[in-house]
């Protein structure tokens, strides 16, 4: 009786969506393109940010997590779980791509999150001379994820090119998937 | 409640298995196989299987069932599991549908093939709903006209057998007719015009149904037949009705229905039956009425506005008059909760479309509800949310917030107000008790309320704010009152169980909610308040009793006007989140902080810490999330220090009903008050004893936990390091010392002694909690007085402390008598030692006493206090040696000889003191068999002296040869028969295994009991004690010990023994054997009246023989002829059939020794002629195989002895024996 409110989320059209990152990425300044906020005063995020987007008739509620905290608490709540991972490459970053293919494997270890799909942006990308989609590629050894439906994206914060492209693509995914209606 | 949060996880992990199993399960278990040879074609299916075995199908179900919680498991593999099903039912409804009833004798097991896939199907439908499973029907419409054939035919059939027709696979069960109405109408949805769709065929007639529709000729024959097969359904009991209702809705709205007028039909058929006056006593009557409404509700949700509206003020007018009708039909069902429902969701809609018409086209009348029907809608709706199911509060809070988004804010604001009235109308603002040091204080009382009511209108609120049609200005700020409220709300059933969880989940939802859709400015710019003028108070603002309380009840400054409305709200959510009954709530508050952290940043202090720790996992157990979650959170920052320690001292910590919580929560406010420092300890005990002056003389259950909590602060205390900052230690000094003043009565009104608490608490029969809290208190009292912490008390504390544990050793309560004993142990020590010894002497006096009984009269309680104090009592040890020696007899009660042990045990013997008659006594302990109707309750007596034994071993109390001789007697019980007792023995030999000196130790350590039922488990102690069985005094215990294994143990236990035995005789020499043998004589000769010992011996060498053991001694210097006389001493003149069997077992096995043979076939051949048939067999048995004699052949031993003369005197004769006399 008591889980009838629980229930009730998976009939609305909406989806929880983790952001996350290495510190720098670019995280926050996404949603606040996404929001058509203003993105030239971004801070770096401490521990988290939840913002709703409404986009094609759904909700996404997109947990903006800070860079360096400890997840575990943010994988599920009483109320949600969390259907889409999105992880933000800062792609002119290419000391830090080791730490960022480390972070993220062990993030999809986690068998609590085994149901999300996983979309990766490559961000910055409206700077010169930052990483091909194949050098992430290689980088991230995204080839080897086999847990989770998997997909890069170059975009950019600043510009905001292929951000809408990427919630489609994760609103599509989740229509296929969770037979939303 | 404690559940350990990883469920999900655990389903997770086994969600890959059993899909996995289902892929693999379904092909075979709906087609018979192919041949292998066939394989070239992977996509060639064996023919469907036309029956199915039932538990086959529950076996499938049980694989899916696990996925009811977590759905979306499944998703993925959704079409994979059902197009294998889908296209095994249409195959055998196209073609097989004939054979679906068959007549003969019933088969029970078997079922038709649809049958299981519909079963099967239903239970996907339950774990992930009808609107996904049935997206995955096959929607070709020629599958139409097959699938309502067969429907028809097999219901047809169904109401026919009712006439002498016996089917052989059992009848049509509704899952069936469930999952096929539901494809009819997926089915329906084919664009194409029903009439090219079907043959024209007129279909089979169904069985009379109470619904029936007049339809003109007009209408083409399916559609006719389809509303004939829904309107049979919609009456029926069963879940079939909902998909009947679907069924009829989907045809209602297609557009070739309506242009042939079907529509209209339906609808004013459906409307006028709502309204009819039928004949009432039919007992589907209610159902009809149900499926009924159910059509109505599922059309007006689907049909087109313009449909809709012509339509809206008749609709209204059936429904109000089904409502408000007293026919009885409509009475009854009006009753049901489902049709209370449909109800509501037709007013729903009808409000809604409402609504919208009359915005667009006002002037229009004729289209809209009609004067005053919204008001009367909303009217229903608030009243219906105060309904007794759950569903129907559901329905009706769903609904008002779906109206309120279409409304008026001027009339929302009014819903919003009579929500509030309905909410505080049984309530009472009252001075608090627990707070009557600040005057002026009030609580809210709910005690008055009914728990039902609130949750619908919290519900309600919750709604209003998840949907956003809560005005923030006006209505908002109550609506934060009240969840607050409720987020706390308690009650006390009459059982005294807690309720109102339902409450606090729907106060969660809402705070949830809250803090999604309202800004940060929206919120901040509300107060959680209600303005309402109530008696005794100046001020007209209800403030959340929060920030005072919290403020007086640790004494320190409250800081003014500090806290947002956010903090305010957050404080609340981490009190539920940590300290909450039930795992919901303490869920459902976590991820309502989370919102409320991550949407409103910068506005909660230390917000991202607080999430942190308040984590979904960690809150999982609640003594974890108590103990150790809720002290984290108060380390964060004072202000959740103090909202803990406030949620601590409530309903869901110290006062709960809950005796496990109330000592959680007493060893976490022990903790809380030594985590932020000194002065925090002072303050929480001057606060706990405020709470106990003010705790009404009942609340026995809240002094418990009052009780305990300062003990355990106490207990912190004095065990911590001295504080560094001596002006504060004095303070808490002189907080604790304050504290011996409960211990006396002043003679005032307000302090009440602890003998004056127990004596009115014996009389609300509860005196034991209060017994075990005090005795805590002055435990820990009493050890801070030792470690010099605090001045001793004034002889009059002392004496009211010593009342107390009088008083608490009279109780027979486990918890308490572990309390007490602690006391005693404690309390003794800060005595003179005069008072000790008189004190030792009246408790012995006690125990001497004939009239305290074996247990009444606190001889238990006594006895164990007399083994605490015994260190510490110079003078009185050899009295109390004494006394708790004698105890020992078995004159006592198996309870008082128990616990005199274990107070030997822990105060006697680990003061390193013995006795010679205390040794002895011991040892007679050790083999103490006393059997009562409860059975071997000597065992109890053996564990407790095993116990005692290992610390007399450990602390070499007794000589060498002392120690030797117990621990054989250990070794003894290590072998013997009883799981338990082997164990603990075994646990004592391996400890002290060097007391024996037989240099060999064990190979393998034991650590479960269930190792010392092993083969290898006997195997290595006979092999351990090998060397040693020349010695009685390991030899005796060792083998009176194994035979009771070996002999009378249960199956396992018996074959492992036995086994472990033949294995160990094979690795030694004959000599050691006929050492064996001789041991075992020597037993059967010592326990010839001991039948506890002799049964078992003589089965276990009959074992012996029987395994070709002892037969190797045939021809050795073996002394056969004394163990034939001992064999038949033992038995002589006994009555035990048991017995005398086993011995005539031995006599048949000895007949192959030489030296014995004659006279073994003497005993045997008179044995011929015993009293007893049965023995009479068995020993003409084994006769036989010896000598083969014809004569003993298909001869009726059972006959009478006179009758067998004859025989036995010829048989005695040819084997040449003298016959005996009879």
């Amino acid at each position: 009786m008591l889980s009838i409110l629980r229930k009730a989320r998976l009939k609305d059209k909406e989806m929880r969506i983790l952001m996350l990152g290495l510190d720098n990425a670019g995280k926050t300044t996404i949603v606040k393109r996404l929001m058509n906020e203003d993105v030239n005063t971004v801070s770096p995020t401490l521990g988290f940010i939840i913002k709703t987007i409404d986009y094609e008739g759904y909700r996404l509620n997109i947990w903006d997590v800070g860079g360096q905290k400890t997840l575990r608490t943010y994988w599920r709540n009483y109320f949600e779980k969390t259907d889409a991972l999105i992880w933000v490459v800062d792609a002119t970053d290419r000391l830090r791509i080791t730490d960022c293919r480390q972070e993220l494997g062990s993030l999809l270890l986690e068998e609590r999150l085994m149901g999300a799909t996983l979309l990766v942006f490559a961000n910055k990308t409206d700077v010169g001379g930052c990483m091909t989609d194949d050098e992430i590629g290689k980088g991230l050894q995204l080839d080897a994820i086999k847990t989770h439906k998997c997909t890069v994206l170059r975009c950019s914060a600043i510009t905001g090119e292929n951000l809408q492209e990427g919630l489609a693509w994760v609103v599509q995914d989740a229509k296929d998937r969770l037979f939303l209606y | 409640m404690e559940a350990t949060g990883d469920e999900d996880l655990k389903l997770q992990r086994a969600s890959a298995d059993l899909i996995a199993e289902l892929q693999r399960s379904l092909p075979y278990f709906l087609r018979k196989s192919i041949p292998t040879h066939s394989r070239h074609s992977p996509t060639a299916r064996g023919r469907v299987r036309s029956l199915i075995r039932e538990t086959k199908t529950h076996q499938l179900i049980k694989l899916l069932e696990p996925f009811q919680e977590w759905p979306q498991l499944l998703d993925p593999h959704l079409s994979g599991l059902l197009q294998p099903l889908i296209s095994a039912f249409l195959e055998y409804a196209s073609n097989y549908a004939a054979f679906y009833h068959q007549e003969g004798k019933p088969s029970p097991g078997i079922i038709p093939l649809p049958r299981a896939i519909s079963k099967i199907l239903y239970v996907f439908c339950k774990v992930r709903g009808t609107k996904v499973i049935s997206q995955f029907m096959n929607n070709e419409p020629r599958y139409m006209e097959p699938m309502l054939d067969a429907l028809e035919s097999w219901v047809g059939n169904m109401s026919s057998s009712k006439k002498k027709y016996t089917p052989k696979h059992g009848l049509m069960v509704w899952e069936e007719s469930f999952i096929m109405l539901l494809w009819l109408s997926h089915l329906l949805l084919a664009p194409f015009d029903l009439s090219s769709m079907s043959s024209g065929k007129a279909g089979t007639q169904l069985p009379d149904s109470l619904l029936s529709v007049d339809l003109p000729t007009t209408i083409p024959p399916i559609a006719k037949r389809l509303v004939r097969m829904s309107a049979y359904h919609l009456s029926l009991p069963s879940k079939a009705r909902e998909a009947a209702g679907k069924l009829l809705v989907r045809l209602a709205v297609r557009t070739d229905m309506r242009r042939i007028g079907l529509q209209e039909i339906l609808i004013s058929w459906a409307l006028s039956s709502v309204r009819a006056e039928p004949n009432a006593a039919a007992p589907t009557a209610i159902y009809g009425f149900i499926g009924i409404l159910s059509f109505l509700a599922g059309f007006i949700v689907s049909a087109e506005d313009k449909v809709l509206k012509p339509l809206l003020s008749q609709i209204y007018n059936s429904v109000q008059h089904a409502k408000s009708d007293q026919s009885p039909s409509s009475a009854v069902g009006i009753s049901s909760a489902s049709a209370r429902k449909l109800v509501i969701k037709i007013e729903r809609t009808l409000a809604v479309a409402g609504i919208k018409t009359e915005s667009n086209a006002p002037d229009d009348s004729s289209l809209s509800l009609g004067k005053g029907a919204l008001e009367d809608i909303i009217d229903h709706l608030l009243t219906a949310l105060e309904d007794k199911d759950t569903s129907v509060r559901l329905a009706a809070s769903k609904a008002l917030s779906v109206i309120a988004v279409e409304l008026e804010p001027d009339l929302v604001e009014q819903i919003i107000d009579i929500i509030d009235e309905k909410l505080y109308e049984d309530t009472r603002w009252e001075e608090s008790q627990t707070r009557a040091v600040v005057p002026g204080k009030y609580e809210l009382n709910l005690a008055a309320v009914s728990a039902l009511r609130w949750h619908g209108l919290i519900l309600a609120l919750s709604q209003l704010i998840f949907r956003g049609s809560m005005p923030p200005e006006s209505g908002l700020g109550k609506a934060m009152f009240s969840l607050t409220i409720a987020l706390r709300f308690e009650q006390r059933s009459s059982l005294g169980n807690s309720v109102g969880t339902s409450v606090r989940d729907a106060a969660c939802f809402g705070l949830w909610a809250l803090a999604r859709r309202y800004s940060t400015a929206e919120i901040r710019g509300c107060k959680p308040v209600r303005n309402d003028n109530h008696e005794g108070t100046t001020a007209s603002t209800n403030q959340i009793p929060a920030q005072e309380s919290t403020a007086e009840a640790t004494g320190s400054e409250p800081t003014k006007n500090a806290e947002s409305t956010l903090q305010l709200l957050a404080n609340e959510l981490v009190l539920a989140a940590t300290l909450d009954a039930a795992g919901n709530i303490r869920r459902g508050a976590s991820a309502a902080l989370q919102e409320m952290i991550g949407r409103h940043p910068e506005e909660i202090k230390y917000g991202i810490d607080l999430v942190q720790v308040v984590d979904y996992h960690g809150i999982a157990l609640r003594s974890r999330a108590m103990t150790e979650i809720a002290i984290s959170v108060s380390k964060i920052e004072p202000t959740y220090w103090h909202s803990t320690l406030r949620g601590l001292l409530d309903w869901r910590g110290v006062r709960s009903g809950d005796v496990e919580c109330r000592r959680d929560a007493a060893h976490a406010i022990g903790l809380l008050a030594h985590s932020r420092g000194p002065e925090m300890v002072a303050s929480t005990i001057s606060t706990l004893q405020r709470r106990l002056h003010t705790c009404e003389i009942s609340k026995v259950e809240e002094r418990h936990g009052l009780l305990l909590a300062t003990s355990e602060v106490v207990s912190r205390w004095s065990g911590g390091s001295l504080s560094k900052t001596p002006h504060l230690s004095a303070a808490t000094d002189g907080g604790i010392t304050e504290l011996w003043h409960i211990f006396y009565n002043d003679g005032g009104s307000k302090t009440r002694s602890s003998e004056d608490m127990v004596a009115t608490d014996t009389k609300h029969f509860r005196s034991a909690l209060t017994c075990e809290a005090i005795c805590s208190l002055v435990a820990t009292l009493a050890n801070s007085v030792i470690h010099e912490k605090v001045p001793d008390p004034s002889p009059t504390e002392l004496h009211g402390c010593l009342e107390a544990l009088e008083m608490s050793l009279r109780q027979s309560d486990e918890n308490v008598l572990a309390a007490s004993t602690r006391t005693a142990r404690a309390l003794v020590r800060i005595l003179d030692r005069d008072t000790q010894e008189s004190l030792v002497s009246r408790w012995t006096r006690v125990l001497s006493d004939p009239r305290s009984g074996s247990t009444g009269g606190g001889a238990i309680g006594v006895t164990a206090a007399l083994g605490a104090v015994f260190q510490h009592v110079q003078n009185s040890q050899n009295l109390i040696i004494n006394t708790l020696t004698s105890l020992l007899s078995n004159e006592h009660g198996i309870p008082l000889r128990c616990t005199a042990l274990r107070s030997l045990t822990s105060g006697v013997f680990e003061s390193n003191v013995i006795s010679e008659t205390l040794s002895r006594a011991l040892c007679a302990c050790l083999n103490d068999y006393t059997i009562d109707r409860r059975g071997d309750v000597g065992s109890l007596i053996r564990l407790d002296a095993i116990d005692a034994t290992a610390v007399v071993l450990k602390k070499g109390l007794l000589s060498m040869i002392e120690g030797q001789d117990i621990a054989a007697r250990i070794c003894g019980l290590a072998v013997e028969k009883l799981d338990k007792v082997r164990f603990r023995a075994w646990g004592c030999l391996q400890a002290n295994w060097g007391v024996f000196g037989l240099g060999a130790k064990p190979q393998t350590t034991i650590s479960d009991i269930s190792q010392t039922s092993t083969k290898e488990y006997f195997l290595q102690l006979l092999s351990l004690c090998s060397h040693h069985l020349t010695q009685a005094r390991i030899r005796k215990p060792l083998l009176e010990g194994y035979v009771t294994s070996a002999g009378a143990g249960s199956e396992s236990l018996l074959g492992a023994s036995r086994a472990a035995f033949v294995l160990y005789a094979e690795t030694i020499d004959l000599a050691t054997l006929a050492m064996l043998g001789t041991y075992l004589t020597d037993l059967i000769r010592e326990n010839i009246s001991n039948d506890r010992i002799a049964v078992p011996t003589l089965d276990f060498v009959a074992f012996l023989f029987e395994a070709d053991v002892l037969q190797r001694l045939r021809d050795q210097d073996f002394a056969w002829k004394r163990l034939f006389t001992e064999v038949r001493k033992a038995h002589f003149k006994s009555g035990n059939v048991q017995k005398i069997e086993a011995a005539v077992k031995i006599y048949a096995s000895m007949m192959a020794v030489p030296r014995v043979r004659r006279e073994v076939q003497e005993k045997l051949c008179s044995m011929l002629a015993h009293p007893y048939p049965k023995i009479r067999n068995a020993a003409a048995d084994a006769l036989l195989i010896v000598t083969e004699d014809e004569g003993l052949m298909g001869v009726k031993w059972s006959k009478p002895l006179a009758e067998l003369k004859i025989v036995v005197r010829s048989f005695q004769a040819r084997v040449g024996v003298q016959p005996t006399v009879g």
